[in-house]
């Protein structure tokens, strides 16, 4: 069953300082209970994408074209209230800053509390229990500014998931915490949305640190989605040009000595429609109309964005073609 | 890569960092019993947890903390005698390029800034050495006449490296200079520092979170673990094994790093 269906999403931001097209045609549909991945680099439009899926786009945000569907109920077409409904009952977000997403005021119990049925005190032990916290009456009596980064984010994970949401949209949940720490919290994220049957759409920019966790990842630029498929798929067998080099661009693959094949330049900022392929400019095997004209997704399941998408591998596998100049 | 005067070397070196009222004052250890040499135009990387004394190593590198105990040696004197001795031979890259570049201050002002303290040289002699310096970082010279916010993250570090090794600095540490840096630019300045160091030939300590980081810019890889250096290794050393358990865990619990090879 379809919980989340982006259709061809394009959103852009007026601000004083300028325009910015943050999502220029995005397409997406979640099942229920699916754990998703959106891996994309700052401005590919992947945070939007989120923030639109649970309603909480800034006044700022226009919809150009396109729908977002949550439950088959357009999230754009909702009054207030049923917005606030839907947010309550369905939806859960956790952010990047844990800490800061608590109130630093209140004992985290309390707060906990607030979010649960029947708030009482054995009820949020157990639910600080399940995000295996240890010591949780110590931890339900301290203050946000009293635990750790990771214990912060446990407590804003048991929070998100207090009414069991539908979905669970995670912005960059782990990216302030260390290594170590980190993975424990992704795979808890997992874990407990797969128990609860809950859909998770972890946003991040980490592309091989997320996919022990995730049954699908969606790789996204310049504002749309350009590949998507399960995580062995898309990291042994990257189909668009852009994946393929952001694998070869993370340090741990090279071999001794070797060199890591950088993608030259950087990522747009996007002011309108693109015209053509957004990743054209960077692209190694660009060619006349990827320029000219927008890319359709191919028909399969990975939705791979890619004039030359089928060619790729006939032509040239990455590996043999030679450093791009810096 | 041993040579009898190495640029930095820690001996033996303690640091604490003072909080609380005099009346009930506490010691935090942040650096316990490190020691620690980088040879002339050899990169050593120093990686950890967060909280486990990485910057402080760095600080006292920099001779921005004055050690509890031990001593630091800058080219074999202790630092901290005469530190205007130094200037412009000691630089850093820290993580945010925004703290580095004074949003207010044109590219080229900024990374001209080491020189214009140094003193010494002509104002005409340092507009080349910064048009030479931006282009030896990959960027446009015409970038001296832009300010900081008219550029992306990555120009901005680029610009922050300039400035960096634009008055010839025998160390150079770099603080988490790529962490806050797309994946698909990282791997840009990743290769940019090892080339400046091939062409340049300065000394550095590459301080990072992350060990696959660390060992593809490092000759030599320390682990810092609760304030203490528990491993010290050939960077080619480590994409075979590592022999401390906690630098095991670095690299086993992440799937990226160490699962895919």
């Amino acid at each position: 069953m379809t919980l989340l269906d982006v259709r061809d999403l394009a959103v852009r931001y007026d601000t004083p300082h300028g325009v910015s097209q943050a999502l220029d045609g995005a397409s997406l549909t979640v099942a229920a209970g699916e754990l998703v991945a959106v891996v994309g680099e700052s401005g590919s439009g992947k945070s939007t994408l989120g923030m639109a899926a649970l309603g909480l786009l800034p006044a700022s945000a226009q919809r150009l074209t396109g729908d977002l569907l949550v439950d088959g109920e357009s999230v754009f077409g909702l009054d207030p209230p049923r917005l606030r409904r839907l947010r309550r009952t369905r939806l859960g977000l956790v952010l990047q800053d844990a800490a800061g997403s608590l109130d630093p005021t209140r004992r985290v119990g309390r707060q906990l509390a607030e979010h649960l049925d029947r708030p009482g005190r054995a009820d949020v032990l157990s639910r600080l229990e399940q995000v295996r916290l240890p010591d949780v009456e110590r931890v339900a009596r301290s203050y946000p500014h009293q635990l750790s980064g990771g214990m912060a984010q446990r407590v804003a994970i048991a929070i998100a998931l207090a009414r069991s949401p539908g979905l669970l949209v995670a912005d960059e949940p782990t990216a302030a915490l260390d290594t170590e720490i980190k993975h424990d919290v992704l795979r808890l994220l997992a874990d407990s949305c797969r128990e609860r049957g809950t859909a998770l759409l972890v946003l991040t920019h980490d592309l091989t640190g997320i996919a022990a966790y995730c049954t699908r990842l969606v790789v996204m630029y310049g504002g749309r989605v350009v590949e998507t498929g399960p995580p062995d798929d898309v990291l042994e067998r990257p189909r668009h040009p852009y994946t393929r080099g952001l694998l070869h661009a993370v340090p741990g693959q090279e071999t001794v000595g070797g060199t890591l094949r950088s993608i030259a330049g950087s990522p747009p900022v996007l002011t309108g429609p693109s015209a053509g392929c957004a990743f054209a400019p960077r692209c190694e095997f660009r060619v006349d109309r990827c320029d000219a004209r927008r890319p359709e997704p191919s028909a399969d399941a990975a939705r791979v964005l890619c004039h030359r998408d089928g060619e790729l591998d006939a032509v040239v596998t990455l590996d043999e073609v030679p450093e791009v100049s810096r | 890569m041993t040579t009898p005067v190495p640029t930095a070397e820690l001996r033996g070196v303690d640091l604490d960092y003072g909080s609380g009222p005099p009346w009930a004052r506490r010691h935090q250890r942040a650096v316990s019993a490190v020691s620690l040499t980088i040879a002339p135009g050899e990169t050593v990387g120093l990686v950890g947890q967060s909280g486990s004394g990485k910057t402080s190593v760095g600080r006292l590198l920099l001779g921005l903390a004055r050690p509890t105990a031990g001593s630091v040696l800058f080219e074999g004197r202790p630092l901290g005698e005469d530190r205007r001795r130094h200037r412009g031979r000691l630089q850093a890259v820290l993580q945010n390029p925004a703290w580095s570049l004074d949003p207010r201050l044109r590219c080229g002002t900024s990374v001209a800034e080491p020189l214009t303290v140094a003193g010494a040289l002509p104002a005409d002699e340092r507009r080349r050495r910064v048009a030479h310096m931006l282009k030896q970082v990959g960027l446009d010279p015409g970038v001296a006449d832009r300010f900081p916010h008219q550029l992306s993250g990555g120009q901005q570090q680029r610009v922050a490296i300039a400035r960096a090794l634009v008055s010839h600095p025998s160390l150079v540490v770099f603080d988490e200079a790529v962490s806050a840096l797309d994946v698909s630019v990282q791997a840009q300045i990743l290769n940019l520092i090892r080339r400046l160091q091939d062409e340049v030939g300065f000394a550095a300590l590459f301080i990072s979170h992350d060990l696959a980081a660390a060992r593809y810019v490092s000759h030599r890889v320390a682990v810092m673990w609760r304030s203490e250096i528990v491993e010290v290794a050939d960077a080619a050393a480590l994409y075979h094994h590592a022999d401390h358990p906690y630098t095991r865990s670095l690299f086993g619990l992440e799937p990226g790093a160490a699962g895919r090879r």
